[in-house]
């Protein structure tokens, strides 16, 4: 590895500062959990490594007026899996979170982190797409939000431009009757996901389906979400007919590849499975009167 | 269970490196820091699988400032060595045949200037094709990995048989063709197994010292110092005074740690620079370069009568012996004498071929070849009785092997244990023989396993203290804890707290020959040599108090500090009276031990494994899981259930997620996120129950115990996914894709 | 170029000059000489390297030395001595769980973690709190039960 620059400025602005005083060459540090091994193994040079840990609030949970959430880039995932309102608000990513990695890494791991690795793998990922939460980005030239869903080109790469920094995510108000989910196959206990889904389903007062996002990770480039899961759902008792033609959307729209993990062919398979899993999971909680998740 | 009444012997005893372990004070290899300057060495190695070296320049490494030292093969004798067969160089001159192979090696100031180095070698390769199966290894075409194999010195075991195979072995008995045709019925199929690594939790190291004599210092993180050393000495052309192996606190081995790694290569530039020299792999190089377990690939064939007995088998086992004959040639060569299994078949043949392929050097561990044989076996076993309509355990026990079995190799086969370790285990695990489900998806296996352990010359010195304390000398390495049970034989023959014993592991130059730690025999062989160390001190204890007590050394005993008659505690006289004695007449009480080589002696052990299948997905969860283990005589018994924990566990991993994976000619997860050794969280709740009766040879009785208990996981596990749903994967590790496909395929 | 750094290491000052690539772990054992923090992978998966940085279990394999600055790092030295072992140390001796000893320190602080912020934690807990820690000799099933009795007896020092 070669040696670098080291900063820690204590402010959003300090840091973009910095990044743009070499921008081809700089990289923001979070909890390094992935960055670390990008400096070790990565063939680009780095110069400047920008720590965002000394920035106060990148950190904490607020609920906004709305009922919304809005998680700090900086928090790490141990803190987010253990927060009470995230645990019964937001099921589904405190369940991701769990499993990211082990304690040490839950430790250090941050949620902005994950989601600017770019990996179609990141566990939290997948229910910040069902959940349609939305990525607050600061540049030079001002602040923007985007959905987290289109925050990725391809695998490693977001559409965050040089410098942009991430600051927060901001998860929509829970929805009534609501329920949410995460499943993932990996091949042994602690592992990157093979693949994943996640599943967001809120009912009508007869307890039909309101409203259902579906996201599936590391079947494509991307983290993806299934449009379709809505659309079919839309009205419905989550009845085996209608998951089936959902399995068939997942089938048709997933483009995943062969690595030492597992073959495109095991993983095609598997997205229906486990989207079928989250789906009717979430229907299951959301419909039990006990398990509705307010 | 045996009744034995000793003081420490058979005794829980907390190991007597606790303190140090516990508080990060023991210093392993790569904690070693000389006083005074040291270099960092790294070794350049080979980023192709074959290929011939045209020339390499060192010239713009040697030209960056911290560079102290670049060595190649030039720096070396023209040497050729090997543990089996002498097919390789501590550096490599003109071919390389696995990616890292070592090629060269640079000591620099820093760890960051080596690695700099490294990269401004310039080395011309020409490749050449690569041979990455066993198959592929034995086609006509296939090109020769040691075109000059003939002229190889065979040092002990290989017998090389042309083309790319540096082993063939085969033993049988009977007529198992003519046998096949009059059986009742006649079972084929095939079984492979991947290429495991042992995945110590530390990675090699070992630092290099020229001395001012011109002699060589290295220590290592090795199993097998007096091996090592042999080896080192070789390839460096000296006698083998001239080098003193130290051997260190070992991060786990398994097997893994029996090889030549970079010591010769730290050597060398600890010469050529002047300084001390460290080479530390990292977990990369360490997932390249180690030695580890072979990929089987064994087509067994057996005839059975409608009595349900076994009445002729053949093993067709090809290992992929990687790109240098190292243990994979030990376990061609043993094959043939455990690969029966627990059964007494009248007409057998078990033939091992060991292949060179462009793999790393496969090697010893833990019990090599016997989890890939007993999962051909025991699936086997399990398959012909379901397709038989018999009760697979009856059809077990009914051809088990028998006391006294002789086996192929023409070896008797005493202290069979094996009906005694299944009936404990079903015992223990509540296994009913009419295996109903638990519920969908759930299931019961298991599988009986067999192993030979045995025991290598060793000797030990024991000296008394002037009062009366001991200390045992050993060359031996404490990965098992085996240096507290030493310290409980000696403490027990002379009487004495275990604090009053210390268990001194001293380097090549100071103490005698030791086996290797490993091969379950440890506790036999130094166990024997220190028992009969310090029976010679007791020996020259009781001769030095006839005199004072009248009485002939027959009757007498040690007991707490003295040397009493049997029968008349009033007539005592203390130790240390007894070594002032000594001090004035025959002089300082030293007891000396030694064993030759022991016969191996069988081992057994039945375990039953429960899991649940996710038929979807092809997940395995285990919930569950039994073992008895055949032990002798159990000098500590928390050391022997740790080692038989810690076996099932890497069992459970090469059976569901180990595997060394290559991919266009590379190793494709040479690291822990790719390569998944278990956590915590994929092991099931583990209970044993350990079969006591004491071995015929042995100290107390004892038989080893630390590979036995890997050897029937994978069948156990294998069998409970065939109860849960119907299917049998015949490849390891079973991964959920594969599962998922055989159900598929069923469906 | 190198950087000052200067932190709370197991209760004194450790101070030094550091390259920014500077790992923590390769300060902790090679600047502050403190080897008890074992280098199994230096990619985050073993936890060999496990440390306490204020309190909270990480990989300073993963961690640069300078993010250490000014805070409190807890190593295996810092738990007790050889002649002076903590409850956490005493359990996995009297346990029988540490068998090679390499991934021993890294579990001692993964338990220290856990029995400071969950006294009484249940067997699943403890799982998952080890979960970062490979141990390739025990098959586990020791260290489990060693810490078992950790949360016993420093239950039993605390009443
Ligand atoms: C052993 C191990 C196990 C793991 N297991 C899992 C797992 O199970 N599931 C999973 O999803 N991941 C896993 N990971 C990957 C990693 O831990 C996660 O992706 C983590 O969330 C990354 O967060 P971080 O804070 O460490 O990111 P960093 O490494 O600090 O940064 C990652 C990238 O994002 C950029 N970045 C970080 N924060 C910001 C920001 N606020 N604004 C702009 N850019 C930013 C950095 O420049 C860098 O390029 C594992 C990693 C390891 C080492
Ligand atoms: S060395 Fe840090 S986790 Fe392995
Ligand atoms: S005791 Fe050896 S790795 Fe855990």
């Amino acid at each position: 590895m070669q040696d670098f620059a080291y900063h820690a400025p204590p402010t959003v602005a300090e840091a973009i500062a910095l990044f743009a005083a070499d921008p081809e060459g700089s990289r923001y540090l979070a909890g390094g959990t992935d960055l670390f091994l990008a400096l070790e193994h990565g063939s680009s040079a780095v110069r400047s490594v920008i720590d965002l840990k000394a920035i106060p609030g990148l950190d904490g949970i607020a609920v906004q007026p709305d009922g919304g959430h809005r998680l700090g880039a900086l928090l790490p995932m141990d803190d987010l899996m253990r927060d009470r309102a995230i645990r019964t608000n937001y099921r589904a990513l405190a369940e991701s979170a769990e499993v990211v990695g082990g304690p040490p890494i839950r430790n250090r791991a941050t949620l902005g982190g994950n989601l600017c690795n770019a990996s179609p793998a990141a566990d939290t990922a997948v229910p910040l797409v069902a959940f349609m939460a939305m990525a607050v980005l600061s540049s030079a030239s001002g602040g923007r939000a985007i959905p987290v869903v289109r925050l990725w080109e391809a695998p490693g790469r977001t559409v965050l431009r040089p410098g942009e920094l991430m600051t927060a995510i901001e998860l929509p108000p829970p929805l009534p009757a609501s329920a949410s989910t995460f499943e993932r196959l990996t091949r042994s206990a602690m592992d990157i996901a093979l693949l994943s889904a996640s599943a967001v389903i809120s009912l009508n007062d007869d307890g039909t389906c309101r409203l259902v996002t579906l996201a599936l990770g590391a079947v494509a480039p991307t983290v993806i979400s299934i449009p379709e899961a809505g659309e079919v759902l839309r009205d419905t008792n989550c009845d085996d007919a209608a998951l089936a033609r959902v399995v068939k959307a997942v089938i048709e729209t997933v483009r995943p590849i062969d690595d030492i993990r597992a073959s495109a062919e095991y993983r095609r398979e598997m997205a229906g499975v486990l989207a079928k899993r989250a789906l009717a999971r979430a229907y299951a909680i959301a419909i039990e009167p006990a398990g509705i998740t307010r | 269970m045996a009744a034995h009444t000793y003081n420490q012997v058979g005794k829980p005893i907390p190991r007597i490196d606790n303190a140090s372990k516990l508080a990060g004070q023991a210093i392993f290899a790569e904690d070693l820091q000389p006083a005074g300057k040291m270099l960092h060495g790294l070794v350049l190695r080979s980023p192709h699988p074959h290929a011939r070296i045209r020339s390499i320049d060192t010239a713009r490494a040697e030209a960056l400032p911290g560079v102290r030292a670049i060595v190649t093969a030039q720096d070396l004798p023209d040497r050729l060595v090997g543990r089996y067969l002498a097919d390789e160089r501590a550096l490599a001159t003109d071919t390389v045949r696995f990616v890292g192979d070592r090629v060269a090696a640079v000591a620099a100031d820093t760890r960051e200037v080596a690695q700099e180095a490294l990269g401004l070698i310039d080395v011309d390769y020409e490749q050449l094709p690569a041979v990455m199966d066993a198959f592929d290894a034995l086609e006509d075409i296939a090109p020769l990995l040691h075109p000059r194999m003939a002229e190889y010195e065979v040092v002990a075991m290989a017998a090389p048989a042309g083309g790319n195979i540096c082993s063939l072995n085969e033993l049988s008995r009977g007529d198992p063709e003519k046998a096949f045709a009059q059986a009742d019925r006649v079972f084929e199929e095939v079984y492979t197994t991947g290429m495991v690594h042992q995945a110590y939790l530390e990675p090699h190291a070992c630092l290099g010292i020229h001395n001012p004599d011109g002699s060589f210092t290295v220590h290592s993180s090795t199993q097998a110092p007096f091996q090592l050393r042999g080896m080192i000495a070789d390839a460096l052309a000296v006698s083998h005074n001239r080098v003193r192996l130290v051997p260190t606190e070992i991060g786990g081995g398994f097997g893994g740690k029996i090889s030549m790694q970079d010591e010769v290569a730290a050597l060398a530039l600890a010469r050529k620079s002047g300084y001390p020299v460290r080479i530390v792999m990292t977990r990369r190089e360490d997932f390249l370069c180690g030695t580890p377990r072979a990929g089987f690939h064994i087509a067994i064939k057996t005839g059975v009568s409608n009595d349900a007995k076994l009445i002729a088998r053949t093993l067709d086992i090809l290992l992929d012996g990687g790109a240098y004959a190292h243990g994979g040639v030990l376990v061609s060569w043993a094959l043939p004498n455990f690969a029966e299994g627990p059964y007494n078949i009248p007409h057998l043949r078990i033939t091992a071929r060991c292949v060179y392929t462009n793999k790393p050097p496969s090697s010893a561990f833990r019990a090599p070849g016997g989890p890939q044989v007993n999962f051909a076996i025991e699936s086997e076993m399990e398959r012909i009785a379901a397709e038989m309509g018999w009760d697979a355990v009856d059809f077990r026990r009914n051809n088990l092997m028998p006391d006294g079995h002789v086996s192929t190799s023409g070896a008797t086969m005493d202290c069979v244990m094996a009906p005694e370790t299944l009936d404990a285990a079903l015992a223990l695990s509540g296994y009913k023989t009419d295996q109903t489900r638990p519920a969908p998806n759930r299931g019961r296996g298991l599988a009986v396993g067999n192993w030979n352990v045995g025991g290598m010359a060793s000797a030990a010195v024991v000296k008394l203290n002037d009062d009366g304390s001991a200390t045992l000398l050993t060359g031996v390495v404490d990965l098992t804890g085996v240096h507290t049970a030493l310290a409980q034989i000696v403490a027990e023959v002379l009487d004495l707290a275990m604090d009053q014993v210390t268990v001194k592991t001293l380097d090549t130059e100071s103490a005698p020959h030791a086996t290797i730690a490993a091969g379950s025999q440890v506790l036999k062989s130094m166990g024997d040599a220190a028992l009969r160390a310090t029976e010679h001190v007791r020996e020259q204890l009781f001769a030095l108090a006839v005199e004072p007590l009248d009485a002939p050394p027959s009757r007498m005993e040690l007991h707490q500090g003295d040397v009493r008659v049997k029968g008349a505690p009033g007539r005592s006289v203390p130790v240390t009276n007894l070594l002032g004695r000594a001090m004035a007449t025959s002089g300082p009480v030293v007891g000396q031990g030694a064993t030759g080589n022991y016969k191996r002696m069988p081992s057994f052990g039945t375990h039953v494994a429960d899991v649940e299948v996710d038929p979807d997905t092809g997940q395995v969860q285990l919930t569950g899981y039994w073992a008895s283990q055949d032990v002798g005589i159990a000098v500590n018994p928390v050391a022997v259930e740790g080692q038989i924990h810690g076996a099932i566990v890497q069992g459970i991993g090469m059976t569901l997620s180990e595997e060394m994976i290559f991919h266009d000619d590379r190793l494709a997860n040479a690291n822990f996120l790719d390569y998944k050794i278990p956590s915590v969280l994929d092991v099931p709740p583990i209970e044993t129950v350990l079969v006591e009766q004491p071995a015929v040879d042995g100290p107390f009785g004892a038989k080893g115990i630390g590979e036995p208990p890997i050897v029937p996981v994978p069948a156990a596990i294998a069998n409970a996914i065939f109860h849960a749903v119907g299917v049998r994967v015949t490849s390891l590790p079973i991964t959920p894709e594969k599962l998922r496909k055989a159900i598929r395929a069923k469906a | 170029m190198k950087h000052p750094l200067s932190l709370n290491l197991n209760g004194d000052m450790a101070e030094n000059l550091v390259e920014a690539r500077t790992s923590l772990l390769t300060f902790i054992r090679e600047s502050a000489g403190l080897t008890g923090t074992k280098r199994g992978c230096e990619e985050g998966e073993c936890g060999g390297c496990a440390v306490l940085l204020d309190g909270r279990l990480v990989d300073s394999c993963l961690i640069l030395a300078l993010e250490a600055q000014g805070k409190t790092v807890t190593t295996v030295e810092g738990l007790g001595d050889p002649h002076h072992l903590s409850p956490v140390q005493s359990a996995f001796a009297e346990s029988g769980a540490s068998q090679c000893g390499f991934c021993i320190p890294g579990m001692l602080l993964a338990t220290t973690a856990l029995l400071d912020r969950e006294p009484d934690p249940d067997e699943a807990s403890i799982r998952e709190a080890i979960s970062g820690n490979l141990c390739r000799c025990t098959g586990y099933t020791r260290i489990v039960k060693a810490i078992q009795l950790a949360a016993k007896l420093k239950h039993d020092g605390q009443n």
